[in-house]
């Protein structure tokens, strides 16, 4: 029916043009924050050195677009390679050991460490980074292995055969994909 | 306006994630991304909340007058700020691994309005990654940067939630659409990626790993899970962290810890003066006169560390008293230190008055160890840990 498809669209549309209302006020907030926050950053310049942070604000952007995030997809890339029944939880693993990395390596480095404080940074920080990293890498290779089994267990019964390495997507594609190799994150 | 929107939303689409067709994984996807968005917001909007209270706790504006109860206030609220923070950091890497093909759309600014649209998501991410990783590198003790951090940090959080406002204004769409029923997983075609399901199970896993390695910090019955965390309760003299030392405050010298401690103690003076009736000048023995209150109270660091001791001294109140000051009296408690910006703070009339505040003479049973401010040091409910004035020397009533 035309002339409902019609009203609908009508409503549509002056649902859509209702909703600028909020947005404007949102823009207005949005922007008297930054304007405030600019204003004082100016305005302590003494304390915050606007130069040195807006080096510090790109040189994070820089750091995270250019170093941080290739090597990510370059870990994509990687775990893509392995085993298919080990991809999965391997990537959940390294998503978890890698974030907790990052957290930890300023104190891991011990770059804030000062003599005659024995009460900052006073932990074997690298020994535990590398045992929470090992446990977690530990757990998503017993997980795999429990998950295989249980695989094998479920191909040897006559009923529901399932293709060797199918993972638990519920989907048709990875049926279809299953056997490629070296299809990560990133090309 | 609405064909602009439409048009908005094709060129949006068009451009999205799997337009640029290097990134194969699903999770390079906007509902993906709306639904880390949500999660980022909240915990930006929380840490915007509880800094500004740190903030204005350290620099009350006139009208302002911080309540001295609950006692652990500042404890829970910088704990959250802090141990909150360093589990958002997952999860702004996650969002920006979801969008990142969208950095390298091309051409990189499509029309003015395209322009006004990434400007404010620069503003975004750039400041976003300055908040987490500046507040990261200053809890680990290191301090690379030209600016004193505190400042940066602060200002720095209204350009990232203003940038934040206007983002959700624009992606108000996405983040609506988030809550609808998942698309089929298999909408992007062949690859072999992670679920949804998986990539989010592995985000929260890695939120709540951070936590778990770092709370105890602050978090005193799961101190021992605190393998990461850059403090531990319990380690330091007396069984409580030090964040300056009586060396680097300049308040002895090396030499002096050696020998003069006692001949030190013999000469400390309290002096306490400004908008008094009469002017006091207390020993050490004219103190320990006085009566003996003890408090079991945290030091709660704006780092978010925090550690109880079982405090023991005269009340506040009770040498004010003395001295006779009015009711509503600021008092600005000065430290022997020669400089620094931490050098006195300002105790206002619900924190003097509190029966819990001392001048303290002991913790944990013994004379004050040095670090923490012998012989006399100030000790406060709900009071950021740089306030908590050490080897206090005199007392300015205002």
């Amino acid at each position: 029916m035309p002339g409902r498809e019609a009203k609908e669209l009508t409503k549509k549309s002056r649902r859509l043009r209702r909703v600028p209302y909020g947005v404007h006020a949102a823009y207005g907030t949005g922007a008297a924050l930054i304007l405030f926050g600019a204003a004082g950053m100016v305005a302590e310049s003494h304390d915050t050195d606007p130069a040195g942070w807006a080096m510090w604000v790109g040189g994070a952007v820089l750091a995270h677009d250019l170093v941080l995030a290739p090597l990510v997809l370059l870990a994509g890339v990687l775990l893509g390679r392995l085993p298919y029944g080990l991809r999965e939880p391997l990537r959940v693993a390294a998503i978890i050991a890698g974030c907790l990395t990052v957290v930890a390596l300023p104190t891991v480095l011990g770059l804030g460490t000062r003599a005659g404080d024995a009460s900052r940074l006073p932990l074997p920080y690298g020994r535990n980074l590398l045992t929470v990293v090992t446990a977690v890498a530990a757990a998503a290779l017993l997980y795999a292995l429990v998950r295989h089994g249980r695989r094998s267990r479920g191909r040897s019964a006559p009923r529901q055969p399932r293709p060797p390495g199918r993972s638990d997507f519920r989907t048709s594609a990875n049926l279809r994909t299953s056997g490629k190799r070296g299809r990560g994150d990133a090309r | 306006m609405v064909r602009a929107l439409h048009r908005l939303t094709a060129a949006a689409a068009a451009a999205g994630p799997k337009a640029s067709s290097g990134f194969s994984s699903r999770l390079h996807d906007p509902r993906v991304a709306a639904r880390l968005g949500i999660w980022l917001g909240a915990s930006f909007t929380s840490a915007f909340v509880t800094g500004l209270i740190s903030h204005f706790m350290q620099q009350p504006p006139g009208w302002l007058l911080w309540p001295s109860r609950p006692v652990s206030l500042y404890r829970v609220t910088q704990g959250l700020h802090v141990i909150g923070g360093l589990a958002t950091i997952p999860l702004l890497l996650a969002k920006l691994w979801t969008v990142y093909p969208k950095l390298w759309q091309w051409p990189p600014v499509r029309s003015v309005r395209n322009a006004a649209r990434r400007a404010p998501t620069l503003l975004l991410v750039g400041g976003a990654l300055f908040q987490l990783a500046g507040g990261l590198f200053n809890i680990a003790y290191w301090y690379p940067f030209p600016f004193f951090f505190p400042a940066a940090h602060y200002w720095t959080s209204y350009l990232v939630m203003g940038a934040l406002v206007i983002h959700v204004a624009n992606e108000r769409g996405k983040i609506l659409d988030s809550g609808a029923p998942p698309l089929p997983e298999r909408h992007s075609g062949a690859e072999d990626g992670l679920s949804r399901r998986g990539f989010f199970g592995a985000v929260a896993g890695a939120c709540g790993l951070v936590v778990a390695t770092t709370a105890g910090e602050t978090v005193t019955p799961v101190t021992g899970t605190a393998v990461l965390a850059p403090r531990r309760p319990g380690i330091g003299p007396q069984g409580l962290p030090v964040n300056r030392t009586a060396v680097s405050a300049g308040v002895v010298t090396l030499p002096a810890l050696a020998g003069g401690a006692r001949t030190a103690e013999r000469q400390w003076r309290l002096e306490v003066g400004g908008a008094v009736e009469r002017r006091l000048s207390l020993s050490l023995s004219d103190l320990r006169a006085l009566p003996r209150h003890t408090a079991r109270l945290p030091i709660s660091c704006v780092e978010g560390w925090s550690a109880e001791g079982e405090w023991a001294g005269v009340r506040l109140r009770d040498v004010l008293g003395r001295a006779g000051v009015r009711d509503d009296a600021t008092v600005l408690v000065e430290s022997m230190q020669r400089g620094g910006r931490y050098r006195s703070s300002e105790v206002d009339p619900p924190h003097w008055r509190d029966p819990l505040t001392l001048l303290a003479l002991e913790l944990n049973g013994e004379p004050l160890a040095l670090d923490h401010g012998y012989p006399c040091r100030l000790i406060a409910p709900n009071r950021p840990g740089v306030m908590q004035t050490k080897w206090v020397g005199a007392l300015v009533v205002r």
